[in-house]
């Protein structure tokens, strides 16, 4: 141990505070006079030497806070600056370093190009994903009374399904008017699809809601012509869309006249009580036309609908009073039920009052009246926008700090002339932040040229001008700052603290830490990168298995005529007769079905299982004809299909095998399904996608279908099937009394099934894409950097007879190991993420390690090749070149 | 506890009043000033010394080397007739604002 010397210490200290300016000898035998007398003292006291004195130093400012203030003493400068210190603000210096950073942008060109463009993609696609976030968490929040509105679902009753319907009585919204305090208002909701304008011109086919007069008192849509307590209200009314309303009459007013109009369920003449905005695209209703539910009320057949308890056709919303909790009014809900129906089947708790802006991404509803999307999609896409900005300014990071060999000279210099660490600091971060900036001005070109283009990929045909810009220049603005400050500060620090006399040697062996972390960085990235390429092989995977996948039916070359009119309905058999006279149609059928969705889903019904006890089961009721599993190609696996041999078929059913394993039947064929003897078993085929597991259906002969739906189905032959579509359709318009000709083949459909995996796979594909992208920039940045830093070695190292071969192994060597432990983090990460997505299949692929290994031995080739063009240039490099210096 | 800018406004007037009394040095003043407020109020050197350099080139305070009882050169500081007479203008001043503000304190604990 060192012995402490006071005098030594002391001599030390005085030495320090000769090196500010300010301090002259007078006052610095003064303050050392003092600072004996306290030391003194405090030996008195009892401390030791040494510890007087660091505790007297300690309270003592520092030379130059001291030497300021003398110097403010002495001198007449109004800032009381002494001349030696640099000004806190140095308008010529900020010039200086705008001048410094262009010309090092104009300099590096190919460093600044790859910053900068990695960057504005970057933030490019981070803020297209942003913004089509932000607009599905928009939905229908611009309600007015939105925190207010819910919508009644009722969970089913039977055990099988966790599922809500939100189907209710019409009667339901009037009760909760009259009986329940804390219920402001409440309305209903139909969907009316498919419906059939007949103007003089044409006709159109058009989708919208049948709804009553309380639409308006609840959603703020807006309203240009037309009353909006009463538009509504009258039968036979209807408020059209601006958009609708021109394509129908044109440029006249549309107020007050009359359209016929014909759905599956009504045929009427309507009068135009209104004309209103088109819905915004973040709204979950979407529709052209309002049909007043009077109008249903006053027609023969559909009046049974209303003031009844029994019937299920309407979607209720409700209003609340303000601050009223909707778990009241639910159990109020639920008593309503009991009090109408005291044998009703619902289980406590049964009744839930949805909020209407969770309605779009939280629907767990069967039914709904869109397309929802999932807020774990939302979750998802929101952490890839993340990943992708991450990595982008991890590159720019590893670029500038990379890039500091070039600058050792320029720091130096600052250092000597007289920069603090704190001016350096803020010049390399306002250089990222420059960089930054101009990225983001790149992006924002990026952001406008793509948005059309992804917008429609994510299938919301959001336009610019719909999107919000207060939220969408507070990310931008909020981007730059994070981008700018993230990939700005860490090569900040490294960089100002080089030190200018030992900077130049010390450089050939770099500090450390630098390293260490760009190392962690790198391993970051490409971790992200291996997870997002295990995301799209396994998601292609997938795909390919549905698409390969034998559903029990033929999908190929069938064409689906969805029938819409009652009259055209009627003329079903006729239709029937007539295609079959054509020889490229080789079968056709009439059913409520197609095999991708069977005519109707019934929850909690009761059957009788194999030892006669009753249960309650969630079935699919299909009503077909003979022809229905010829058509489609479904197999019998036991009995028989339907025969015309035997009328009595009429009375019987056919199950699918499902529906058999369901209540354990034995002997499927001794057994009867609501009294109607089953007289044969269908193998099972997918009605439904591959997300849920085939349920039980049953499949009778019906004449009066489920909803009114009905269908032909067309078997084709392969060949020229365009010329059987216009025998088809000259065959419907000739028989059918003027229903717009609207037809589908089976297997677009299928396929449209799963559209929004295939935009996923898309989607992630992309992305997976870019990050590879940006990550091989960052690769590239740092082999640059580790070839020029190890230049002198590669010329000894050369010289001394080592091959190309062994030094372009030699600088890989290191990437590798970086991609090897990437992989490494990566692989358990994918796995969990794969395992969670295919578990919303009931049906999934088989993956196993092969995956892993294509996506780890993919990304080091990858890595490699970004690493190798400047590898094998250092390596081919002459090594004369690089140890002629010094 | 005392705002920085209040001690150092509270600095001159504190320093002429013990000049007042008697030539002073350096650290016998920062002991002084601890010792008269009971420790709550703490000079450091750097608030001290720019301070008595100030005085000292307004003429209010003069200064000369002596040595101490140690043998080393210490510098001690004198007031002037100036210093006096602006240690009394000072002391009106702070008295006043003293009294007033102990008159607002006074209603205002009557009011409570």
């Amino acid at each position: 141990m060192e012995i402490f010397d006071l005098e030594k210490a002391i001599l030390e200290w005085r030495k320090n505070l000769f090196k500010d300016p300010g301090l002259e000898e007078p006052l610095i035998i003064e303050l050392e006079e003092g600072l004996r007398e306290e030391i003194e003292e405090l030996v008195d006291e009892g401390l030791s030497e040494q510890e007087a004195f660091r505790r007297v130093v300690r309270e003592m400012a520092p030379p130059e806070v001291l030497g300021t203030e003398f110097y403010k003493v002495r001198t007449k400068r109004r800032s009381g600056r002494p001349s030696w210190q640099a000004p806190r603000f140095m308008p010529a210096l900020l010039w200086h370093y705008l001048k410094i950073a262009f010309r090092k942008i104009k300099r590096q060109k190919s460093y600044s190009f790859i910053n900068i463009a990695g960057l504005s993609v970057g933030m490019a696609c981070f803020l297209l994903i942003l913004t089509s976030i932000q607009f599905e968490l928009s939905y229908d929040r611009f309600h007015e009374k939105s925190d207010r509105i819910y919508r009644v679902a009722i969970h089913s009753d039977s055990p099988d399904e966790a599922g809500y319907s939100i189907s209710t009585p019409e009667i339901l919204s009037q009760s909760l008017k009259s009986s329940i305090p804390e219920v402001e208002g409440a309305g209903i909701i139909q969907r009316s699809r498919n419906a059939i304008f007949q103007t003089e011109a044409e006709s159109l086919t058009e989708d919208g809601l049948y709804t009553d007069e309380n639409f308006f008192a609840l959603f703020s849509f807006e309203m240009i012509q037309g009353n909006r307590a009463d538009a509504l209200r009258a039968p036979n009314s209807i408020v059209l869309t601006e958009q609708m309303a021109e394509k129908i009459f044109g440029s006249e007013n549309p107020l007050g006249k009359s359209l016929h109009y014909k759905s599956r369920f009504l045929s009427c003449d309507l009068n135009v009580t209104g004309i209103i905005k088109q819905p915004p695209k973040n709204s979950h209703l979407k529709f052209d036309y309002l049909v007043s539910t009077a109008s249903m009320a006053s027609d023969q057949g559909l009046s049974e609908w209303f003031n009844t308890w029994d019937t299920y056709a309407f979607l209720t919303y409700v209003e609340l009073k303000d601050r009223q909790s909707p778990k009241i009014v639910e159990q109020k809900i639920e008593s309503l039920f009991r009090e109408a129906r005291p044998q009703i089947l619902m289980r406590e708790g049964a009744v839930y009052l949805q909020p209407v802006t969770d309605i779009h991404l939280k629907s767990q509803v069967t039914g709904a009246t869109a397309t929802n999307n999932r807020i774990q999609t939302v979750y998802l896409f929101g952490a890839i926008a993340l990943l992708i900005l991450l990595i982008a300014g991890i590159n720019s990071m590893n670029l500038s700090t990379a890039r500091a060999t070039t600058r050792v000279q320029e720091i130096s210099m600052r250092k000597v002339i007289g920069a603090k660490r704190t001016q350096l600091i803020i010049q390399f971060i306002g250089e990222s932040y420059l960089f930054t900036a101009l990225a983001m001005g790149l992006s924002l070109l990026v952001f406008h040229a793509f948005f059309p283009v992804f917008t429609d990929f994510l299938g919301n045909s959001l336009t610019l001008s719909e999107v919000e810009k207060t939220p969408l220049i507070l990310s931008i603005l909020g981007t730059i700052l994070f981008v700018g400050a993230f990939s700005g500060i860490y090569p900040a620090f490294v960089l100002s603290a080089f030190q200018p006399f030992s900077l130049q040697k010390k450089y050939a062996r770099s500090p450390l830490k630098g390293i260490r972390i760009r190392n962690l960085l790198v391993i970051f990235q490409f971790s992200a990168v291996v997870v997002l390429m295990i995301g799209t092989i396994v998601i292609a995977k997938q795909l390919n298995f549905i698409k390969n996948k034998n559903l029990g039916y033929k999908r190929e070359n069938v064409v689906i005529l969805p029938l819409k009119e009652k009259e055209t309905i009627s003329q079903a058999q006729v239709l029937k007769t007539r295609l079959l006279e054509y020889p490229g149609i080789l079968s056709v059928t009439v059913s409520d079905s197609t095999p991708l969705s069977l005519g109707a889903s019934v929850g909690g019904m009761s059957v009788k299982n194999e030892d006669g006890e009753t249960v309650k089961i969630d079935l699919d009721l299909a009503g077909v004809d003979h022809d229905f599993l010829n058509v489609f190609g479904m197999k019998i696996a036991q009995g028989r299909n339907f025969s015309r041999e035997f009328p009595s078929d009429s009375q019987g059913v056919l199950v699918n095998e499902a529906y058999v394993r369901k209540l354990g039947w034995k002997d499927p064929l001794s057994k009867q399904f609501n009294n109607s003897p089953v007289i044969g078993v269908i193998k099972d085929f997918h009605f439904d996608t591959l997300h849920k597991a085939i349920g039980p259906a049953v499949f009778s002969l019906s004449k009066d279908f489920f909803w009114g739906r009905v269908n032909l189905g067309i078997r084709i032959r392969p060949e020229a099937p365009e010329n059987t579509l216009t025998e088809i359709k000259k065959i419907f318009t000739q028989t059918t009394t003027g229903e717009p000709f609207d037809f589908y083949f089976l297997d677009d459909a299928f396929n449209g099934l799963y559209r929004n995996e295939q935009r996923l796979a898309a989607m992630i594909g992309y992305l997976e894409g870019l990050a590879i992208i940006l990550g091989c920039m960052g690769l590239f940045g740092l082999a640059t950097y580790a070839a020029q830093k190890r230049s002198k070695e590669i010329g000894i190292r050369k010289v001394l007879g080592a091959s190309v071969i062994s030094i372009i192994r030699m600088l890989s060597r290191e990437f590798v190991v970086l991609v090897v432990i990437s992989n490494v983090i990566a692989w358990p990460l994918g796995y969990y993420f794969l395992q969670r997505w295919l578990q919303g299949y009931a049906y999934r692929c088989a993956f196993g390690i092969e995956i892993f290994m294509l996506a780890g031995l993919g990304t080091l080739l990858i890595a490699l090749f970004a690493v190798g063009l400047h590898t094998v240039k250092a390596a081919w490099s002459n090594p004369l070149e690089s140890i002629r210096y010094e | 506890m005392s705002s920085k800018t209040l001690i150092a406004s509270a600095a001159k007037p504190i320093i002429l009043s013990i000049l007042q009394t008697g030539e002073s040095y350096g650290y016998q003043i920062i002991k002084r000033v601890r010792l008269t407020s009971g420790g709550t109020l703490e000079w450091s050197s750097s608030l001290l010394y720019p301070v008595l350099h100030r005085l000292e080139k307004d003429g209010l305070i003069q200064s000369r080397w002596k040595l101490s009882e140690k043998g080393r050169m210490r510098r001690n500081y004198l007031i002037t007739d100036l210093g006096r007479k602006e240690l009394a203008v000072e002391k009106e001043r702070w008295l006043s604002i003293h009294n007033v503000l102990k008159e607002f304190w006074k209603t205002a604990e009557a009011l409570d």
